[in-house]
C-alpha cells in the first residue's frame, strides 16, 4: 500500500496539482465582508424572470418583480451551495476508488476536495452571514446527488459531478459575474470559478486516458447518468418555493419557465451543445442526443410531479411572504 | 504548429459569428469588440463558446475564468478572449 517510489505519471496533472497548492484562497479574508450589501442595487441588475410571461407577473410592482428575481438568483446559489457539498463526498469517493497505480488521480482530487469544500463555505457564509436566506436543494437535484453518491464508478461520479453539473453551473452563475453589481459575490464566484477551471483540465485527462475498452463499458452508464444529471439541471432552474411565496400555481411555473428556457435557447443549449461535452470525453453518443431531443422536456415536467419541492430550512430568516420579502435582509 | 495571435483571432471571430448572430450593428468585427456590450454574450454563449473553442484549438479553454479575472465584465474584449486562447495552449495560464 504503502509505495515511497510511487510517482505521477503525467507532466501536466503534477503542474496542475502544483497550481492548486499555490492557488491562494483569500476569500473568507476580503474585507468587503465587513461592507453591507446594496440589495436595491442589486435586484434591479438582475436576469428576468422564467415566469416574465405568465398572466399575473406584471401585475406585481416593479420592487415584487425584483424581489423574484433577485431570489430566483439566490435559490440558484443554494444549489450550487448543495453541489459543493456533495463534490466532497464523491471527491473522497473517487480518492478511495480510482486507480492507485501513480499518484495523479488521488492527488489531484485531493486538491478538488479541498477546492469544492472551500466554496461550499464561503458560499454557506454568503448566504446566511449576508444574505439571510437559505432553500433546500431542488429535490431533482438531490435526487440525482443521491444516485451519483450511489455510483460504483469513479469515472461516472467524475463525468456527470464535474462537466455535466458543475461545468453547466459555473458557467451559468457567469451571468451573475456580468451582471451583478454586489463587489464580494462576484469575487467569491471569481474565485471559484478559478479552481473549477483547474478541474475542467484534470477531469479531460482522466478521460483522454482511459482505454477504448474502459470507454465501450462505461458508454451505457455514461449516457443514463449525463441524461438524468441534464433533467435534474433543468429542473433547478424551476425557483418553486421562490414562486410560490406569489401564489403562482407550480403547474403553470413550471409550462411558462420551460417556454421562457425555450425561448432564451437554453433547451437548444442542452440537447445540442451539452452532448458535446460527452465527445470532447470520447463518450460519442447518439442514443443520448435522441434521448434528449425526444424525452427531456417530458421528463423535466415530471421530476417536479414526482418531487414536489420541500421548501427552505429553517434556522435562519427565511423567504416570506411577498409583502415582507427584503424587509429581512440585513443590509 | 501552434497558431499565431491573427490565425487564433481569425478563429475566434469566426466562432463568435456562429454562437452570437445578433451582433451589435454598429460595432466593428475586431480585437477592440467588446464581448457583452457588442456580441451580447450572457451565460448559455459562454458556455457554447468554451465548448466551440475547445474543439476548434484542441485545448481547455473555461471561459468564466477569464471573466472572473477583470474587474469589470465590460473589459472583456475579443482581444482579451484571443490572449486567453493563446495562453491556454503556451499552457502560461
Amino acid at each position: 500500500m504503502l509505495n515511497p517510489d510511487l510517482s505521477f505519471a503525467s507532466p501536466e496533472i503534477e503542474k496542475l496539482l502544483g497550481d492548486a497548492a499555490c492557488a491562494t484562497w483569500t476569500v473568507p479574508q476580503d474585507p468587503l465582508w465587513h461592507r453591507p450589501l446594496d440589495i436595491e442595487r442589486i435586484k434591479a441588475v438582475g436576469t428576468p424572470s422564467l415566469l416574465q410571461d405568465i398572466p399575473g407577473f406584471t401585475a406585481l410592482s416593479v420592487t415584487q418583480r425584483n424581489e423574484v428575481i433577485y431570489h430566483e438568483g439566490l435559490y440558484h446559489l443554494n444549489n450550487l451551495m448543495a453541489g459543493e457539498h456533495l463534490g466532497v463526498f464523491l471527491a473522497a469517493q473517487i480518492i478511495r476508488d480510482c486507480p492507485n497505480d501513480s499518484l495523479d488521480c488521488a492527488y489531484f482530487t485531493s486538491s478538488v476536495l479541498a477546492d469544492e469544500r472551500n466554496h461550499m463555505l464561503v458560499l454557506r457564509r454568503y448566504l446566511r452571514e449576508k444574505a439571510g436566506v437559505v432553500f433546500s436543494p431542488n429535490p431533482a437535484l438531490a435526487k440525482i446527488f443521491d444516485e451519483l453518491m450511489r455510483e460504483t464508478s469513479y469515472e461516472v461520479k467524475l463525468l456527470a459531478s464535474q462537466l455535466c453539473l458543475e461545468w453547466t453551473a459555473v458557467s451559468l452563475i457567469s451571468s451573475i459575474q456580468f451582471k451583478n453589481p454586489e463587489p464580494l459575490l462576484r469575487n467569491i464566484l471569481a474565485a471559484i470559478v478559478r479552481d473549477e477551471g483547474r478541474h475542467v483540465r484534470f477531469n479531460r485527462w482522466v478521460f483522454a486516458h482511459l482505454t477504448n475498452a474502459r470507454i465501450a463499458e462505461l458508454q451505457p452508464r455514461m449516457e443514463e447518468m449525463f441524461f438524468e444529471a441534464t433533467v435534474a439541471i433543468i429542473a433547478s432552474f424551476f425557483a418553486i418555493p421562490v414562486w410560490q411565496q406569489y401564489d403562482f400555481a407550480p403547474d403553470a411555473c413550471r409550462h411558462y419557465a420551460l417556454r421562457d428556457l425555450h425561448e432564451r435557447g437554453a433547451m437548444k443549449y442542452f440537447t445540442r451543445i451539452l452532448p458535446r461535452q460527452l465527445e470532447r470525453c470520447r463518450f460519442k453518443s447518439d442514443r443520448l442526443i435522441h434521448l434528449l431531443e425526444t424525452e427531456l422536456e417530458r421528463r423535466v415536467l415530471d421530476a417536479h410531479i414526482e418531487l414536489q419541492p420541500t421548501g427552505v430550512a429553517t434556522d435562519i430568516p427565511l423567504v416570506a411572504s411577498p409583502d415582507t420579502m427584503g424587509k429581512q435582509h440585513d443590509a | 504548429m501552434m497558431p499565431d495571435q491573427r490565425e487564433i483571432l481569425t478563429k475566434v471571430l469566426r466562432i463568435l459569428d456562429e454562437v452570437c448572430p445578433e451582433r451589435n450593428a454598429n460595432a466593428t468585427r475586431s480585437a477592440q469588440a467588446s464581448l457583452i456590450d457588442d456580441y451580447y454574450i450572457d451565460s448559455l454563449k459562454v458556455a457554447e463558446l468554451s465548448l466551440l473553442l475547445e474543439e476548434s484549438f484542441d485545448v481547455s479553454v473555461f471561459i468564466p475564468h477569464l471573466s472572473g479575472s477583470v474587474r469589470d465584465p465590460h473589459e472583456l474584449t475579443v482581444g482579451a478572449l484571443v490572449e486567453f486562447v493563446r495562453s491556454n495552449l503556451t499552457g502560461s495560464t
